[in-house]
């Protein structure tokens, strides 16, 4: 079932920040796989930050001695608002085709972000060309992000131990100049399998 | 730099040495005005025909209320839930040398729900005003005390309205402004229909209020008043000496403040009531609504509180409005929360304002004006003033 995430509050062709109110069980999860329909597209991203902006006053607040639920759900709920989600783009669908590249353009202010599991992380996960974008932004925790996207992808299938293992043998192959990185993303996965 | 601080370096020393000094001399006279307190505690009739007086009038002497003057209240307890609801404006005020002659109010308002353990409730209602009857109000330029005075109104009338919204059979409500409940309107530039009428539309808030049985308040953070140190200095002086003083400010009591006076309260204690001894209450008092105040030591200041007559007389508002102001300051460093946070709801950011203006300017190119510029004048300043802001 898709999940509504929140709405594109910045973009650009390699990555976007999407605006939401509150934190829920579901959204937004780092490393989950997101989408964002654009005309008659769909740009896919993974969620590499969720971020909560700190003022003045909720320093004030986070120091007193009582601290009333009103207080709290106020801050929550109108005062820290957006809370803000970085979402690395790592593919689109264009005519039913998913392609792992960067889409011709992103998404615009405001459109929609969604959750994408079940089937469409399956679909999108059939291979793994993606990896590159991810594994190319040395500015994020991009070892991390992957490896808990690839266990999402892993969770949605039958044959999860299966999709791992062919994940490490691409992280293999792309990461053999670099062991030691590669040996710190397998133990990641290694140690949910 | 402008202000070469070497230059005014000598002003400062001074001004810190007459600081001192002031601040000792009211350390010499306030034991005294204090055993004034203590000696006319219970002599309310007599403090009553000084502050009707002339010399009282004169000096906007406070009123004595019926409870002994020197005596601290402490709070009540509050109830488990009690529904505050607090309003705040800002505004932009009017300017010819902008891109367009207009002037704004935001109001922003907040409904609390004690006890309730809910986020509150906030809402914000702006208001754009271009019209020929609002900017040129009896055929002059609108000027920035007549949009202050607008922005008072706006302020009471959204207290009022979501007040009011509140179920009468729900938890008690309690309505919280910021500032003195008395407007104070007597300018000489502002149109006296426009007045009249601003005068009406906020009594009329008042009545409503009344009607809904809401309680209501208004906070005043560091007061400088001294209505009540006023009427202590006149009460002690024979007859014919309050004749003389023309004003405080030339007796041993200049500077002194009501809020020194009280403050031996503790947290959460309120002072006596007293009435407001401005003229503007008159106007009030006709409509029911005499202003009234304590002083409340909020947990780390010292507040001045106002209430109207219907809520000084009524023992359960009052101590409503009592517990709900200091329940308020006492989690929210001695300031109440809701009036921190409608403040934040109101306030019109510079960016904001020009982001409104970058709009404006918009709309006016689409209906076929030529771009709209600042003045000359403003022009010039913001160029010269360019490096400074960097």
């Amino acid at each position: 079932m898709e999940i509504q995430v929140g709405r594109i509050i910045r973009s650009s062709t390699t990555r976007f920040a999407v605006g939401c109110r509150v934190l829920r069980p579901e959204v937004p999860v780092f490393g989950s796989l997101v989408k964002v329909p654009v005309l008659d597209d769909e740009v896919y991203g993974l969620i590499y930050d969720v971020c909560m902006e700190d003022d003045p006053y909720v320093r004030q607040i986070a120091v007193q001695e009582e601290v009333r639920a009103e207080h709290i759900e106020d801050q929550r709920r109108n005062r820290q608002v957006p809370i803000e989600v970085g979402v690395l783009v790592v593919g689109y669908r264009r005519g039913g085709t998913i392609v792992h590249r960067l889409p011709p353009q992103p998404p615009t202010s405001l459109d929609v972000l969604y959750t994408c599991t079940g089937e469409g992380l399956v679909e999108f996960t059939r291979r793994f060309d993606y990896f590159r974008l991810v594994l190319d932004n040395r500015d994020l925790p991009a070892d991390e992000l992957l490896a808990a996207n690839l266990r999402y992808a892993a969770e949605a299938r039958s044959d999860g131990q299966a999709f791992l293992v062919d994940a490490g043998r691409e992280l293999a192959r792309l990461l053999n100049m670099d062991l030691v990185r590669l040996d710190g993303l397998l133990r990641r996965l290694r140690d949910w399998a | 730099m402008t202000l070469e601080l070497n230059k005014v370096t000598p002003q400062i020393d001074h001004m810190g040495h007459v600081l001192a000094g002031r601040a000792a001399h009211q350390g010499k006279v306030l034991p005294a005005a204090r055993a004034l307190l203590a000696a006319f505690a219970d002599r309310q009739a007599e403090l009553c025909l000084v502050a009707e007086s002339e010399p009282g009038q004169r000096l906007r002497c406070a009123s004595p209320g019926d409870e002994r003057l020197d005596v601290a209240y402490a709070p009540p307890a509050l109830p488990a839930e009690v529904t505050i609801v607090a309003a705040d404006g800002s505004q932009i005020y009017p300017d010819r040398h902008g891109i367009a002659f207009y002037y704004a109010i935001n109001t922003g308002s907040i409904v609390f729900r004690h006890g309730s353990g809910q986020a509150p409730e906030v809402r914000t209602e702006p208001r754009l005003c271009y019209a020929d009857d609002e900017l040129y109000p009896g055929g002059a330029p609108v000027s920035g005390d007549l949009v202050s005075a607008e922005r008072t109104l706006a302020e009471m009338r959204a207290l009022a309205q979501v007040t009011l919204a509140e179920p009468p059979a729900g938890p008690p409500r309690v309505a919280l402004g910021d500032g003195p409940l008395l407007i104070w309107l007597q300018r000489a530039n502002l149109p006296q229909g426009r007045q009249e009428r601003i005068l009406a539309d906020y009594l009329d808030c008042l009545d409503r209020l009344r009607l809904g049985r809401a309680t209501v308040s208004g906070f005043v953070s560091r007061p400088h008043s001294a209505e009540v140190i006023a009427l202590l200095y006149l009460a002690q002086l024979k007859l014919a000496a309050r004749q003389q003083v023309k004003s405080l400010a030339e007796t041993d009591y200049r500077g002194l403040t009501d809020r020194a006076l009280f403050g031996y309260l503790s947290p959460g204690e309120r002072s006596a009531l007293f009435v407001r001894g401005t003229a503007a209450n008159l106007d009030f008092r006709d409509r029911g609504h005499t202003i009234h105040f304590f002083y409340l030591n909020t947990g780390s200041d010292l507040a001045r509180v106002e209430v109207p007559e219907w809520v000084a007389r009524d023992p359960d508002r009052l101590g409503l409005a009592h517990a709900a102001v200091y329940d308020q300051c006492r989690c929210n460093n001695g300031y109440p929360y809701v009036l921190t946070r409608a403040d934040e709801l109101a306030v019109i950011l510079g960016e904001e304002r020009e982001a409104l203006e970058g709009m404006i300017m918009q709309a006016m190119a689409r209906h076929g004006l030529s771009l709209p510029e600042l003045s000359r004048k403003a022009q010039q300043k913001q160029a010269a003033r360019w490096r400074r802001r960097r």
